[in-house]
């Protein structure tokens, strides 16, 4: 065979049989996902060597059948019909052969070598199965190999069974149809000709018991246990990523901190009167990128305990047990899984959320799912929920968290049924008809391999797009700047500090080291450095370090900075605090003016004919603006915007509590506001790979905003007009919402039926 | 024989599949999954909300809707008597 092309091998077998781990075992690390032109199906493929020659190895999408119904179907037809593979490595599930040998006698139609994989021999062996390989391979007339590829140890099996089957010529089909066979026909030869097969190679133990995974099944979807054990599966999860995950990252904070702070020494330095426009970029992009590298441990803890939940099987049986629920309002059980990664309870995320929902057969209910999952509750909406709660409902903490995060599932679920019955009506339905794996142990590299896997993804995909937008954000909000007269306006008071410093050193044993604005400039800068040194230092020793550090940098400075004997050098330190405090002043003023006169701050302000029914102002306009990169944007923004000017150590809470003057009804407003608020950048960029069109996209993104405002104008005005309270506001509009669940959820009681008696 | 849907069987009774009323994508999925006539059926539950219902068949454990199930018929008892 030419060497100089790689060699093609294509990965064939249906869901849940190992596929995607005999991908992972022969690949490695080294994955590309694509997608197949014009559908959603993910191409994946990967190289690796065999022997001296390159292979590329493409995983085709987990199917039953080679039919046309589904876009997988015709994917993977169409492959290996078109792109002639070498080999076609066809893996089956050797504990339950029979549905995976179906698709081998398809596989064995395209005059291309055939190399069957039995997986999980582990698993057949527990349950009593013995195999005749070699009357299997005589049958089919194929290479056989019995194995598990969950073990690393097989790779090099794997490898040389691969080579030998190269070799070899395409196989002889097992059936022969005559042209224009009835489809149905064709099945039943097919699937009778693998019984025969199987009867005559498969010995299975009669001694073999009843299977551990009824024994466990009897319990987990036991009639009156089953919803209560996935409630707390669910809560699990959610404690052990969003509430553990999050406690770790005050251990990972301080090393992000730490990045930060070593790139930050990077940038062009401070002068005594502005700071230079990279720094201000750098520091701002800085702090974009950590804000989403924060959320890392949460993500990883999250998309293992999820992976444990596919892997297992127990994913398919939450599907099994919530399609009833989720029927109701249009979607599919198999939606669950999407509506857990978006954050039913607390906070999840839409971007893995809609990733995941493309295992929904089902198009409607995968389209519906897909433009429902951003109104759940995103993790990074969480601290603007806080913020405001901890505002203004200090006493009702708890309960408005309940209802802000119960809130946005009904939405959610009504919007799915109010969708699924108009916009989606034509999109193609497929009922629930799903396989139920039994129970399977996780293992922990395959656990670890999907979630960095997805965390991966989520890294390139998402830190990309949101890097992009905070340029974009960073420019709207620097430019056009403050005028000409202004900035001549605090050129002058700067230059009056820094006289008022000179003056006061008057006489002074210092005052020849400080004679330039850059000398004073490098005093200001050594002072702040070493004040920032001190806050992370907790012991005597480590201070006594940092002191005899700082005294080598510069002992001058350093004797201004510490040396409270000094009489000459505390008059000094003095005037510096002055000068500080001065510096920061006006950098917050020019910051407060640049951001009122920017593009953003227009566009707020704009936006206020608007947003004042609901109770915005300009301030908050901005907010929500920038929000839409980042979620977590929003309490930095209006931290920033509420920053007390003569203090920088109020925390965000207090300054809007002192300054904002916001009634708590606005704070309904903004919290309906933000909950039902439409997805953010990233999650708009997974929503264009999913829908496949930018009028849906678009779409996506606009009805949510509608609908957000009109509820926060809504509930304003009525609040407003009939002096409802702020908490009277927010369960009167929990109880409409309610109501509005349960009647949809039961009317039209069977509009799936009712649907297909109207075709 | 008597033939009933599939709703009909009681639960952890064998029974024999008789015909598979469907067409089209749907008729090709349920193959898929192992509903072949003159093949051995048994519902073994049903979901907490009662629908869907769990059943097995020769090549595995499948979810299956009610009303889906409503389109496979079965001819119940006679597997059973031995």
């Amino acid at each position: 065979m030419a060497s100089n092309r790689p060699l093609k091998i294509a990965l064939l077998g249906q869901p849940n049989c190992g596929k995607s781990t005999l991908f992972n075992t022969l690949s490695g690390a080294k994955q590309h996902i694509a997608n197949y032109p014009g559908v959603t199906v993910d191409k994946k493929s990967a190289y690796f060597r065999l022997g001296d020659q390159e292979v590329e190895l493409i995983d085709l999408p987990g199917i039953y059948s080679l039919s046309t119904f589904s876009p997988e179907e015709r994917v993977s037809l169409a492959y290996l019909r078109e792109e002639k593979p070498d080999l076609i490595l066809n893996i089956i599930d050797a504990s339950n052969p029979l549905k995976g040998l179906y698709l081998t006698t398809q596989a064995m139609e395209f005059k291309i070598p055939v190399l069957l994989v039995l997986n999980m021999a582990d698993v057949a062996k527990g349950r009593g199965y013995r195999y005749d390989l070699e009357a299997l391979e005589a049958q089919l007339g194929i290479g056989v190999i019995l194995c598990n590829a969950r073990q690393k140890s097989e790779k090099k099996r794997i490898l040389d069974a691969i080579q030998e089957a190269l070799k070899s010529d395409a196989p002889t089909p097992i059936l022969q149809f005559s042209e224009g066979e009835e489809s149905k026909n064709i099945a039943i030869a097919r699937y009778e000709a693998c019984e025969k097969i199987l009867e005559s190679v498969l010995i299975k133990d009669p001694r073999a018991k009843g299977s551990l995974s009824d024994r466990i099944d009897k319990i987990v979807l036991h009639r009156y246990l089953a919803l209560p054990i996935l409630l707390a599966v669910i809560y699990a999860i959610y404690d052990l990523s969003i509430v553990r995950g999050y406690e770790l990252t005050n251990y990972t904070w301080p090393y992000l901190a730490w990045l930060k702070q070593e790139f930050v020494s990077l940038l062009p330095p401070e002068h005594l009167g502005a700071i230079p426009i990279w720094r201000d970029f750098g520091v701002w992009m800085a702090n974009s990128v950590l804000a989403l590298l924060n959320y890392l441990p949460i993500f990883m803890i999250l998309f293992s305990l999820i992976a444990i939940l596919e892997d297992s099987g127990y994913m398919a049986r939450m599907a099994f047990a919530l399609d009833r629920l989720f029927r109701s309002y249009g979607l599919h059980g198999q939606s669950t899984l999407s509506y857990v990664m978006g954050g039913v309870v607390v906070g999840g995320c839409a971007v893995p959320a809609i990733m995941a929902s493309r295992g929904i057969g089902d198009v409607r209910a995968r389209w519906a799912t897909i433009l429902t999952v951003p109104f759940l509750n995103c993790l990074a909406k969480t601290p603007f929920f806080v913020l405001v709660v901890s505002v203004l409902f200090v006493e009702e903490k708890a309960l408005v968290m309940f209802v802000i995060s119960t809130l946005t599932v009904m939405v959610a679920l009504i919007m799915a049924k109010i969708l699924s019955l108009t916009l989606l009506r034509s999109k193609e339905t497929l009922p629930f008809v799903m396989e139920l794996p039994p129970y399977h142990l996780p293992t922990l590299r395959g656990v670890l391999t999907a979630a960095w896997q997805k965390v991966w993804l989520y890294l390139k995909k998402v830190v990309t797009v949101v890097l992009a937008v905070a340029v974009v954000l960073f420019v709207l909000i620097q430019f056009p700047g403050v005028s000409k007269e202004r900035q001549e306006e605090f050129d002058r008071s700067i230059q009056g500090a820094y006289e008022r410093f000179v003056d006061a050193l008057e006489g002074n044993s210092y005052q020849a080291a400080l004679n330039t604005p850059q000398r004073v400039m490098a005093l200001i800068e050594f002072s702040e450095n070493y004040k920032q040194k001190r806050m992370g230092i907790t012991t005597q020793e480590a201070l006594a370090r940092l002191d005899e550090k700082y005294a080598q940098i510069e002992p001058l400075f350093f004797k201004i900075v510490r040396d409270r004997s000094d009489k000459e050098a505390a008059k000094v330190e003095r005037a510096l605090r002055q000068i500080i405090s001065a510096r920061k002043t006006l950098f917050r003023e020019v910051k407060d003016e640049k951001i009122a006169n920017s593009y953003l701050g227009i566009a707020g302000r704009a936006l206020e004919s608007v947003t004042q029914y609901a109770g915005f102002d300009w301030k908050i306009n901005i907010a929500f603006l920038s929000s839409f990169a980042a979620r977590e944007s929003f309490v930095a923004t209006l931290g920033a915007l509420f920053e007390e000017v003569s203090d920088g150590g109020v925390r965000p809470e207090e300054g809007i509590r002192t300054q904002g003057g916001y009634s708590a009804l606005a704070g309904v407003a903004m919290i309906l506001f933000m909950a039902l608020t439409p997805p953010c950048i990233a999650t708009i960029v997974v929503l264009k790979t999913q829908l496949g069109s930018w009028r849906w996209t678009l779409f996506a993104l606009l009805y949510p905003l509608l609908l957000a405002l009109a509820v926060a104008i809504g509930v304003y005005s009525i609040g407003n007009a009939l002096e409802l309270s702020a908490m009277g506001a927010l369960l009167g509009f929990y109880g409409i919402l309610l109501a509005l669940l349960l009647a949809l959820g039961f009317f039209p009681r069977n509009f799936h039926q009712t649907l297909k008696e109207n075709k | 024989m008597i033939i009933m849907t599939l709703t009909e069987l009681p639960h952890g009774q064998e029974a024999m599949i008789s015909e598979v009323r469907a067409e089209g994508a749907l008729l090709a999925k349920l193959l898929d999954m192992g509903f072949f006539p003159g093949r051995k059926i048994e519902v073994i539950r049903q979901a907490p909300l009662l629908d869907p219902l769990w059943v097995r068949v020769a090549s595995g454990d499948v979810g299956i809707r009610r009303s889906e199930a409503m389109l496979i018929e079965v001819g119940g008892g006679s597997c059973g008597l031995e």
